[in-house]
């Protein structure tokens, strides 16, 4: 299968919250810096003391996405994970590979990079983690609500 | 914001509801100041005026908390219906004591018309401003206006018809009529117009205070002294005209008659005059046409000097009057702009209450004086009158420079609706830091940190000073932000000492070490010895790890580098990244110099290297530091920007039109986002010219998406800039209609463009709609950009 274009993986990014908000070009330099790789089923990405943290993102495939023997969820087409990874901060779950798949990934160094360079990029991260946070506070305090799923993009 | 289209059916109902409720209510009041002059003049002497006047000031102070009373919490339409009945049916009563031909009835009635009359018009107008956006209050105020005027004209022509089979007091009988009919239309268009509207809910709080209003705003002090200066010269001009009056005749039918027919004279210059207003207005803008009626008074005061006759008096009151009913209201209404919501409200009330009557009372006094002085003639009336209007035009200058900075405030008022008042920001630092200064001995620490922070905008030097013994608080964080603003701020570089580039290689060893601590130890030692050649080492390594620390570094060493990082940002050769990483760092610096290299980006370079240094260029404005910028050169960037935004307008609302945006990509995105470049690069070097802070305040309006907030940044831009600018930017921030291309145009304009990202975009979606016919486009967009190139390469493969 072809290897995706840079305006492509630009296209891809616009699809995962992390990046919605960010402007298209901005995009396109992070897109420039990110590794696209192929996996097998089974394959474990990003285990919580891995001595090579990315942030990845999924272009096809499913993920699991679990803490210890808890699953957290699942990860398809626009998910991304190991955000705080890439940041400097321990990151405790584990993602496996469900089926064969292919995903965009960037070094923490490169990552850091773009965030210096781009103040919308680094207040997309703000925002959706403020999303977040917010989330794990409603959920906190309805305990019976669902949780949610899917674009999980720990 | 999307500008709003002009018109439409509500609209146009609004429009004519409120021109014949003005109507309505100005022919009203032209029969009660017709009865009510006639009644005085054929019953008093003219000399009784003055003393009548301070009555009627008593009457108003007395009326005015009673209007108020019957407004607040009401909206608009149902507060004016309310006014407009309750006066009415007290008007059936003065009908009753007019019966009566005493001198004293006469005199009651002149004083109940003159307290009022104005309140009544106040409350109209309060109405009609808070059904209309500034925006459309420039569309349609001169036709409601014109009805008004209209209205005085009809009233004036029926008066003098009337004087011949009705009494004075008959006609005040028709007055009340009137006036019912009045309240009643306000109360039927209450429920629609309100619904619409959405009026703003009115607040819970204890009632604002025009005291307080007047106290805490310099902008509505101001506003209030032109008002009094007008009320003082209207005063002079209609005693002067009244004694020219009596000198021609005592007649009650007569002086009916008579007053009638100037009653039509106005209001047919006054229409003639409305009729032009909005053309006025829209080429020399409200401020200035606020001139025409002092400077209309003084012309004919200075005639009234060289020919003391009665004619004279007489068409200089036939000016200010229909001046006043025209041209002027409108633009004064313009004035009361920056007030927002009540205090708006309640200034409109003090404007037409006490303030003016105080005006005519202070008019009083001085003809008084001028009787005492037995100089109670007609020249000396004149020479009185052209001092007073001379000194109404001078504050009348005053105000129309406030008023774009106070209209700024309002804007940031609505921006940021949990401030407290429009009137407190940085327009009124004057009354602001004295009160600042008393909130920094509170116990609360927050009022405290507010405090020296505002202070720290309004009056540096004395923040510093003030935070001198502020480090002693017994609040940690006040100890800490006081500690921080005692930093003298940053001087410019001493010059550099002698040339060591043996430095330089060590820093870049240690840079390049991977020892964060031995890479720092390096860069103090560099800004120790303040060594300009260490500029091109610490460049080379603004990537990777040691970004941080090297634009730190830089930072730091200020004015000794900012030529050499002045020459990186302006060499194309120089990678974008780093480019950026210098504007960043040269907007850090922040000294004058340091600010100027960031001129040294153009319109050729990448957008956002262009952002960055228009964005430390503004910082430095807000901070109030003085660089070198050339005007000529910001205008015609401002030009090419606003071709440009035309442009990318078009271009995307032909994307638009396309049904297929799949077969667009990125593209249609892509425009948006560089429309929004484009804007508010164009905001961003007017910034440069205006003050930085409003007019980034009024892009930030404009883009808000609130209609309301977007047209406060309309007319802020519409007072502030001036006529070549207003011409330049104005037409494509309000069009929304730009002429559409077709798409296939687009795709070939755009990707033999400057713009690197569009371009490559505009080839992708040639790629991905199979355009073969636009091949050519595609081969001649080779460049050595990468993306550029792959998305060449790959859209060629796909044709």
């Amino acid at each position: 299968m072809d290897t995706l274009t840079t305006v492509e993986k630009a296209a891809l990014l616009i699809e995962v919250d992390l990046f919605q908000e960010v402007p298209s070009d901005v995009l396109a330099e992070l897109a420039a810096q990110m590794e696209e790789t192929a996996h097998q089923s089974g394959d474990v990405l990003n285990e919580p003391d891995s001595a090579d943290p990315r942030l990845y993102v999924v272009i096809e495939g499913d993920l699991r996405l679990t803490r210890g023997s808890t699953t957290l969820g699942r990860l398809e087409r626009g998910g991304a994970f190991g955000l705080l990874a890439v940041l400097g901060i321990g990151q405790g779950e584990t993602a496996t590979a469900l089926s064969a798949c292919r995903l965009l990934s960037i070094s923490p160094e490169e990552y850091l990079d773009a965030l210096a360079d781009s103040t919308a990029l680094a207040i997309a991260n703000l925002r959706t983690l403020g999303r977040r946070l917010q989330e794990l506070d409603r959920q906190l305090s309805e305990p019976t609500a669902a949780r949610a799923d899917g674009a999980d993009t720990r | 914001m999307e500008p709003k289209p002009e018109g439409g059916d509500r609209e146009t109902r609004l429009r004519w509801s409120l021109g014949v409720l003005h109507f309505l209510v100005i022919a009203a009041f032209t029969w009660a100041r017709i009865v009510r002059d006639g009644a005085l003049l054929s019953r008093m002497s003219v000399e009784w005026v003055p003393y009548l006047t301070v009555a009627v000031l008593l009457a108003t102070a007395a009326v005015t908390p009673l209007v108020a009373r019957l407004t607040r919490h009401r909206d608009p339409f149902r507060a004016f219906a309310r006014v407009a009945v309750v006066t009415g049916v007290t008007l059936l009563l003065w009908e009753l004591l007019l019966r009566d031909r005493s001198s004293w009835s006469a005199a009651a009635l002149y004083v109940w018309v003159g307290a009022y009359g104005p309140l009544l018009v106040a409350q109209f107008w309060v109405l009609t401003y808070s059904a209309l956006d500034p925006q459309q209050a420039r569309r349609h105020i001169g036709f409601v206006g014109a009805l008004g005027i209209l209205g005085g004209a009809v009233s004036g022509l029926m008066a003098t018809g009337f004087t011949a089979s009705l009494t004075l007091a008959e006609v005040l009988g028709l007055t009340a009529v009137t006036h019912l009919g009045a309240g009643a239309l306000a109360l039927g268009l209450a429920t629609p117009v309100s619904r619409a509207q959405e009026p703003q809910k009115a607040p819970d709080g204890p009632p604002v205070r025009a005291l307080t209003v007047l106290r805490e705003d310099g902008y509505a002090r101001l506003l209030a002294l032109v008002i009094v200066l007008g009320a003082i010269t209207g005063g002079i001009v209609d005693y002067q005209f009244k004694f020219a009056l009596q000198m021609k005749t005592t007649d009650a039918a007569e002086l009916g008659r008579w007053l009638g027919l100037f009653n039509v004279a106005v209001s047919l210059l006054a229409l003639a005059a409305q009729v032009v207003t909005g053309w006025l207005l829209t080429r020399v803008g409200s401020r200035v046409l606020a001139f025409v009626l002092p400077g209309g008074v003084a012309a004919g005061a200075a005639v009234g000097l060289v020919m003391p006759a009665i004619w004279p008096p007489v068409l200089t009151r036939l000016w200010e009057t229909a001046s006043r009913h025209s041209v002027t209201r409108t633009a004064n209404e313009f004035f009361f702009l920056p007030l927002q919501g009540e205090r708006r409200a309640v200034m409109k009330h003090a404007s037409e209450g006490f303030l003016t009557r105080g005006g005519e009372v202070g008019a009083s006094l001085l003809l008084v004086g001028l009787a005492t002085l037995h100089r109670s003639d007609l020249w000396h009336l004149s020479l009185m009158a052209l001092c007073v209007a001379g000194g109404w035009a001078v504050v009348l200058g005053w105000l129309s420079q406030a008023y774009g900075p106070a209209l700024s405030r309002s804007l940031d008022a609505l921006l940021r609706p949990g401030r407290p008042t429009a009137g407190r920001d940085e327009g009124d630092r004057s009354l602001a830091v004295p009160e600042l200064a008393k909130m920094l001995r509170s116990q609360d620490e927050r009022h405290v940190l507010f405090a020296l922070g505002e202070m720290m905008s309004a009056d540096p030097d004395r923040a510093r000073r003030e935070a001198e013994r502020l480090t002693q608080h017994r609040s940690p964080a006040v100890r800490a932000r006081a500690r921080r603003e005692r930093r003298p701020p940053r001087s410019a570089a001493q010059p550099a000492g002698e040339v060591r580039w043996l430095t330089a290689h060590p820093l870049y060893v240690a840079m390049k070490s991977g020892d964060e601590a031995r890479a720092r130890a390096a860069c103090e030692a560099v800004v120790a010895s303040r060594d300009r050649l260490a500029a091109p080492v610490l460049l080379e390594c603004l990537q990777g790890a040691t970004r941080g620390v090297a634009r730190d570094t830089l930072v730091s060493l200020g004015d000794v580098v900012s030529g050499a990082l002045g020459d990186a940002l302006a060499d194309p050769a120089t990678p974008a990244r780093v480019r950026r990483d210098v504007a960043v760092v040269l907007g850090r610096i922040g000294t004058a110099s340091a600010v100027a290299q960031l001129a040294r980006v153009g319109r050729d370079d990448p957008r956002p290297l262009q952002s960055l240094t228009l964005m430390g260029m503004n910082a430095a404005r807000k901070r109030e530091i003085a660089f070198a910028l050339d005007a000529t050169a910001v205008r015609d960037a401002i030009r090419a920007d606003i071709l440009e935004l035309q442009a990318r307008l078009a271009q995307r609302a032909a994307l638009a039109a396309e049904s297929a945006g799949t077969t667009l990509g990125l593209l249609p995105r892509a425009l948006d986002e560089a429309v929004a470049h484009g804007r508010e690069h164009v905001f961003r070097r007017l910034a440069l010219l205006y003050p930085a802070r409003e007019m980034l305040r009024a892009h930030r309006g404009l883009i808000s998406g609130d209609e309301r907030i977007g047209a406060y940044a309309l007319e802020y831009l519409e007072a502030t800039l001036s006529p070549d600018d207003r011409e330049m930017v104005m037409p494509v921030l309000r069009s929304n209609e730009p002429e559409v291309p077709s798409v296939d145009d687009v795709l070939q304009s755009l990707a033999s463009g400057d713009d690197v990202w569009l371009a490559t975009l505009a080839v992708h979606a040639i790629g991905l709609r199979r355009a073969t016919h636009l091949r050519p486009v595609v081969h001649a967009a080779e460049t050595a950009d990468p993306t550029r190139l792959e998305t060449v390469r790959w859209a060629l493969a796909r044709l």
